[in-house]
C-alpha cells in the first residue's frame, strides 16, 4: 500500500511519539521546513482516515495519554499497524530511490 | 488558546466557522474546536502584518482545504447511503439527500438558464407586488393604532339629513350634551384646529397647525406627556388658559428635544403662552398639529348649537359596544331635537371606530390594489405552474430511466419538491429585494395625510408572509409535475423516448393558460376603466383657467387685527400691493380657492329668495360661500356669465351686491333672470343684490357635483360670517412662469406685516394635479399590475404552444414531407393557440360582470363595463397572445420534416 504524502508525514510525525493534532501540525512542518502545509480540514481529515485504516489510534489518559494536555483536545499515536505501515513505505522509498540512481547512473555510462 | 464564543471570533474567525458548515455535520461536531484552533494557529504564524498577497493566499488555501474535505465527506456520505438504501431514512439520509437533490437543481438550472430566469422574475414579481402593496395595506389599515385599548376609540359627528353628508363636523352646544349626558364614553373630548403664527425667538415667523381641544383630549388616547404635563381641567378657565403641548414632531424640529421646554413661552399670534408639556410621538390626531391649547370654558361658546366646526373623539367604557353607544347618542340627539327643534332640524348622529373613521375613503381603493397584486401573484403561480409542468414534460425521459436504475417514487417527488423550492427561494430574494424597492416607492407616492409617515416598512411579518407564499406556491406547484413526472410505468417513457406527453398533463397547461388569459383580462379592463376614468377626470372644467396663476394663502392673527375695519384694511392692501409686483397681470384674494383638494363635507349655507322665506330655516336651500376681492374673477379666469364683477366701489356704504354662480342661478331663478334680485343670507340676515352671474367651479375636488356658489365682497361683509375672516388665498396672475413670483410675493407680504408667514405656495397647476393624486396613483399602480399580468400571459402562452408544438414536431414532419403547406401547419398550431385565448377571453368577461359592483365606486362617469374599454382590451389580449404564439408556430412549420423525421 502506498501512502499519501501528507499520511506518511503525520505517521513520521506521530513516530516520534503521541501529539494532538495541533503538534502533529507543528511537527510536520519543522520536519519539512514548511514544504509541507497541513491545512485544518485536511490534517483532522487525515487523521480520521488514518485511525479508519487503524494506523492511528486515538487515546485516553487511562490508555497512556500524558496529563497536563488540553483535555478537549484528542490525542492519537501511532498504532502498531501504524508502526509497520510506515517502515514499509520507508522501505519502499529507499528502493524506489536506490532504483533510480542506478537508472540515471546506469543513463550517464551508456 | 480558542474559544467557540462566537462575540469573540474575529471576521477570519467566523470565515472559518461559516466555511466549516460544507463539511457534514459529524465531522464539524467532531472536530470543530479543534479545526479552529489549528485555524488560528496557522494564521498566527503568518506574523503581524503579513503581506496582503500571503494572507489573501493563506485564505484560498484554507478555502480550499475545506471544501476539498467536505466534498469527499459528502461522496462517501452518498455511498454510503446507497448502501443502506434499504433502511428506514433517517434525518441525516435526508439533509444529504436534500443537498445532493440541490446540486442537481442548481446544475438542472445553470443548463436551463433561461427558464430558471423567467420562473424566478415571474414569481419575484409577484410576491414583490404583494409584499409592496401589503406593507401599504398593513400600515394604514391592519395596524392597530397605536393606543392602549384602540379599539375602544370613536370618532362622533353631527350628520348633515339634509345635504346627505355622513359626516358634519358638530356644534358646540351637541358637543356638551353628548359630554354631560352619555353613559356609554369613559372619556370625550372634542376639538378644532387653526392655522395661527408662532413668532419671536428670532427665527422667521412659522404658521403652524394649533389643535384647540378641550382638556380631557389626552386622557382619551390614555398617554402619558413625554416631558411636563397635559391640561388640568382648570385650563380652560379665563385666566389659566395661556398654557400650551407641543407635539412630539414640533418639540424635536423646533425645541431640538429640549428636555426643559415646560415653563418656556412662545408667542402664538402675537400672545405669549407657557409650554407646560410634550406629547408622545404617537399623538398625530388630528393631522398634523403641532401644538394644542386647551379650549376655553366660557358658557357662551358651550351655548352655541348653530356653528359646526368641531370634531369629538371619544372612549368607550369597556364592555360597551357601538351599536349601543350610538343608541345612547341617538336618545340624546332627539332630546336635543325637542328642546331645540330649529338647530337641530335635520341632523342625526354619525359614530365610527376611530381607526376606519381616520382611513376612510382610501380603504376600498387599497383593498383593490392588493387585489390586483393579489391577481397578479395568482397569474404568476400559474405561470409557474405551466413552466413546470413543461420542464416536467421534457424530462420524462431522464425520470424513466432513473426509476429504471432503481429509484424510488418518493424519491424522485422529492427531488422535484426541491427543485421548486429552490425556484421559490431565488423569487422570494428577488421578491424581498422588489419590495424593498417598491414600498419605499410607494409611500411616497400615495395620497398625502393618509400614511402615517414613516410607517411604511417592510414587516418582518409581511416579509415572511411573502416568502411563505413563495415557497408554498411553488411547493404546491411543485408536487403536481413531480407525481405526474413519477407516475408513468418505466418501460412505455424510455421506449416513447420522451415523445408521449400524457393527455392530462396537456389538458391541465391548457386550462392554466385559460385561466391566466382570464385573469390577466380583468386586470388589464380594471387598468383600462381606471384610465378611461382618470383622463375623464382631467377632462373635466374646474371652471377656471389654471394657466399661469400662482397663489399663496396667509392667515391674518385675530388678535393682531382684532377690529373688522383693520381686517379689511389690511386685505385691501395686501391686494394692491400683491397687483402690483412687476409680472403680475392681475391679482385677487379668495376665502376659499376653488379645486384645492380640501373640504369634502364643507359646510354650506343657507339662503333664501326673499319672496319665498320658508318657516324653518333648515328647509332654506344651501350653497357655498366665498368671500373674493375685486379683481379675483379675472385673475383665475372664472367665466362671466352676465352682469358685472365686484369693484372697490362696492363699500360699507354702497348697497350690498352679490353674485352667483350658473347652477344657483337655475336651481333659484329657473327661467328668470337672476340679474337685479335679492337673496338673504342665513347669517345674520344679510340682504344683497345679484349682480352678476359667473360660470360654475369645481369646489373640493374634479370628481365631486357641483356645487352652488355665491360671491360676495370682503369690504361688505367683514361681520363674524367667515370665522373672523382670518384666511386669504392670494392669487396672481402672469404672463412669466408663475412661480417665479413666489419670492416677490413673499418679500411683499413681510414688508406689509413681518409676522405674517406665506404657505402652501403653489401654482394652481400644481393644486390641480395635487387634487387628482389618489386617482392617479390607483391608476399607475393597477395600470403597472396589469402590464406585468399581460406580460406573464404572453410568456405562458409562448410556453404552452411551443410545447404543442414539440409534441407535434413529428405529425408535421410527416405532413410537411407528404406535401402540406407550410401554412397549414402555421394555422393548425395557432388554431389551438386562439381556442385558448378565446376561451380565455369569454371567462374573463364573465369576471369582469361579476366585478363590476366592486369596481363601479372607483370610477369617474365610466360605467364598469364599458364597451370600448373591454373591447379594446380583448384586441389587444388577443394580439399579443397571437404574437407569443407567432414565433414557436412558425419554427414548428417551418422546420425541414426530412430532419425532424432523422432526429427521431
Amino acid at each position: 500500500m502506498t501512502l499519501k504524502q501528507h499520511w506518511f508525514h503525520i505517521l513520521l510525525a506521530l513516530a516520534r511519539g503521541g501529539a494532538l493534532g495541533a503538534e502533529i501540525r507543528r511537527r510536520v512542518r519543522e520536519d519539512t521546513k514548511g514544504t509541507v502545509k497541513l491545512y485544518p480540514a485536511m490534517l483532522y481529515g487525515s487523521l480520521e482516515d488514518l485511525q479508519e485504516q487503524g494506523l492511528v489510534q486515538e487515546i485516553d489518559e487511562q490508555a497512556g495519554r500524558p496529563s497536563g494536555e488540553n483535555v478537549r483536545y484528542r490525542y492519537y499515536r501511532l498504532t502498531r499497524t501504524g508502526r509497520r505501515v510506515l517502515l514499509q513505505e520507508i522501505g519502499r522509498l529507499e528502493q524506489m530511490a536506490q532504483f533510480a540512481r542506478e537508472r540515471i547512473e546506469a543513463g550517464q555510462t551508456k | 488558546m480558542t474559544t467557540t464564543d462566537p462575540r469573540n471570533q474575529d471576521l477570519g474567525q467566523r470565515w472559518f466557522r461559516f466555511l466549516m458548515r460544507c463539511l457534514t455535520s459529524e465531522f464539524g461536531t467532531r472536530y470543530g474546536d479543534e479545526l479552529n484552533a489549528v485555524f488560528v494557529e496557522m494564521r498566527d504564524e503568518l506574523g503581524e502584518n503579513p503581506p496582503l498577497l500571503r494572507l489573501v493566499r493563506f485564505y484560498a488555501d484554507v478555502t480550499f482545504d475545506v471544501i476539498r474535505r467536505a466534498r469527499q465527506a459528502h461522496v462517501n456520505a452518498a455511498r454510503q447511503s446507497q448502501q443502506d438504501a434499504i433502511t428506514p431514512m433517517g434525518a441525516s439520509r435526508y439533509w444529504s439527500e436534500f443537498r445532493q437533490d440541490f446540486a442537481y437543481g442548481m446544475r438542472g438550472f445553470t443548463r436551463a438558464k433561461a427558464f430558471a430566469a423567467v420562473a424566478v422574475v415571474t414569481l419575484g414579481l409577484g410576491v414583490g407586488a404583494n409584499a409592496a402593496v401589503f406593507s401599504l395595506v398593513n400600515a394604514v389599515l391592519l395596524q392597530p393604532l397605536p393606543f392602549d385599548q384602540a379599539d375602544d376609540l370613536v370618532a362622533v359627528w353631527q350628520s348633515d339629513q339634509v345635504h346627505g353628508g355622513p359626516i358634519a363636523t358638530v356644534t358646540p352646544g351637541a358637543f356638551r350634551d353628548w359630554e354631560t349626558q352619555n353613559e356609554v364614553f369613559e372619556s370625550i373630548a372634542a376639538g378644532s384646529v387653526r392655522s395661527r403664527t408662532v413668532s419671536g425667538g428670532g427665527a422667521a415667523p412659522d404658521l403652524v397647525r394649533v389643535g384647540w381641544v378641550t382638556t380631557p383630549f389626552f386622557d382619551v388616547f390614555r398617554v402619558v406627556p413625554v416631558v411636563g404635563r397635559f391640561f388640568d381641567p382648570a385650563d380652560g378657565e379665563q385666566g389659566n388658559d395661556r398654557v400650551a403641548v407641543l407635539s412630539h414632531d414640533y418639540w424635536r424640529t423646533r425645541f431640538a428635544s429640549d428636555p426643559a421646554v415646560p415653563g418656556r413661552t412662545i408667542t402664538l399670534d402675537r400672545v405669549q403662552v407657557e409650554v407646560v408639556g410634550v406629547a408622545p410621538p404617537e399623538v398625530i390626531l388630528p393631522l398634523e398639529v403641532a401644538i394644542w391649547v386647551p379650549a376655553p370654558s366660557e358658557r357662551a361658546l358651550w351655548e352655541n348649537r348653530g356653528s359646526h366646526f368641531l370634531w369629538a373623539m371619544a372612549r368607550l367604557r369597556s364592555g360597551v359596544a357601538l351599536d349601543q353607544a350610538r343608541a345612547n347618542i341617538e336618545a340624546i340627539a332627539d332630546r336635543a331635537l325637542r328642546d331645540y327643534p330649529s338647530q337641530h332640524e335635520g341632523f342625526g348622529v354619525t359614530i365610527n371606530p376611530l381607526q376606519s373613521d381616520r382611513v376612510g375613503d382610501i380603504r376600498p381603493a387599497l383593498l383593490m390594489l392588493q387585489g390586483a397584486a393579489l391577481v397578479v401573484l395568482l397569474i404568476a403561480c400559474v405561470n409557474l405552474a405551466n413552466l413546470l409542468l413543461a420542464r416536467s414534460n421534457g424530462r420524462t425521459t431522464e425520470f424513466g430511466v432513473r426509476r429504471a436504475l432503481g429509484a424510488g417514487r418518493g424519491r424522485l417527488v422529492r427531488q422535484v419538491l426541491t427543485e421548486s423550492l429552490l425556484l421559490a427561494a431565488c423569487g422570494a430574494a428577488l421578491g424581498v429585494g422588489i419590495a424593498a424597492f417598491a414600498s419605499s416607492l410607494l409611500a411616497n407616492l400615495a395620497p398625502a395625510g393618509v400614511v402615517p409617515s414613516g410607517s411604511v416598512t417592510l414587516h418582518p411579518t409581511v416579509l415572511l408572509a411573502a416568502v411563505l407564499a413563495a415557497l408554498g406556491t411553488s411547493a404546491a406547484i411543485g408536487v403536481v409535475p413531480a407525481l405526474r413526472s413519477a407516475s408513468p410505468g418505466t418501460s412505455t417513457v424510455i421506449c416513447a423516448n420522451g415523445r408521449h406527453a400524457t393527455k392530462g398533463g396537456r389538458r391541465l397547461r391548457e386550462t392554466l393558460v385559460v385561466a391566466e388569459v382570464a385573469l390577466s383580462l380583468l386586470l388589464l379592463v380594471g387598468a383600462g376603466l381606471l384610465v378611461r376614468s382618470f383622463v375623464h377626470l382631467l377632462n373635466v372644467d374646474p371652471g377656471i383657467e389654471t394657466q399661469g396663476v400662482l397663489s399663496a394663502r396667509a392667515v391674518i392673527p385675530q388678535a393682531a387685527y382684532s377690529e373688522p375695519k383693520e381686517r379689511a384694511d389690511f386685505f385691501r392692501e395686501l391686494h394692491e400691493t400683491a397687483a402690483q409686483i412687476p409680472g403680475v397681470v392681475s391679482a385677487g384674494l379668495i376665502s376659499n380657492l376653488p379645486v384645492t383638494g380640501g373640504g369634502m363635507y364643507e359646510w354650506r349655507n343657507n339662503f333664501t329668495r326673499p319672496d319665498r322665506i320658508a318657516p324653518n330655516r333648515s328647509q332654506w336651500p344651501s350653497a357655498m360661500l366665498r368671500w373674493v376681492s375685486p379683481g379675483y374673477f379675472e385673475t383665475v379666469g372664472l367665466r362671466f356669465i352676465g352682469g358685472r364683477s365686484l369693484t372697490y366701489a362696492d363699500t360699507e356704504r354702497s348697497p350690498n351686491v352679490m353674485l352667483i354662480d350658473e347652477t344657483l342661478a337655475a336651481e333659484i331663478f329657473p327661467g328668470e333672470n337672476p340679474l337685479g334680485q335679492r337673496l338673504i343670507i342665513g347669517y345674520n340676515d344679510w340682504e344683497a343684490e345679484i349682480v352678476g352671474i359667473v360660470g360654475d367651479v369645481r369646489q373640493a375636488s374634479l370628481d365631486q357635483e357641483l356645487q352652488p356658489h355665491m360671491y360676495v365682497s370682503f369690504m361688505q361683509t367683514h361681520t363674524d360670517m367667515f370665522a373672523g375672516l382670518s384666511t386669504t388665498t392670494v392669487t396672481l396672475r402672469s404672463n412669466v412662469d408663475p412661480i417665479q413670483l413666489a419670492g416677490p410675493l413673499r418679500e411683499a407680504v413681510l414688508r406689509l406685516d413681518p409676522h405674517l408667514p406665506l404657505t402652501e405656495v403653489q401654482t394652481l397647476q400644481q393644486r390641480l394635479s395635487a387634487s387628482v393624486r389618489s386617482q392617479r396613483f390607483s391608476m399607475m399602480l393597477v395600470g403597472v399590475f396589469a402590464v406585468l399580468a399581460l406580460a406573464l400571459t404572453a410568456v405562458g402562452l409562448y410556453g404552452v404552444i411551443s410545447y404543442l408544438a414539440t409534441q407535434q414536431k413529428r405529425e408535421f414532419g410527416i405532413r410537411l414531407a407528404l406535401g402540406a403547406l407550410e401554412r397549414n401547419v402555421l394555422t393548425h398550431v395557432l388554431r389551438h393557440g386562439v381556442i385558448l385565448t378565446a376561451i380565455g377571453i369569454v371567462i374573463g368577461i364573465g369576471g369582469v360582470f361579476a366585478a363590476s359592483r366592486l369596481l363601479d365606486r372607483f370610477l369617474f362617469d365610466v360605467s364598469p363595463l364599458d364597451p370600448i374599454t373591454i373591447g379594446s382590451v380583448c384586441v389587444l389580449l388577443s394580439a399579443i397572445s397571437m404574437a407569443a404564439m407567432l414565433v414557436p408556430a412558425r419554427r414548428a412549420s417551418s422546420a425541414d420534416p426530412v430532419d425532424v423525421l432523422r432526429s427521431d
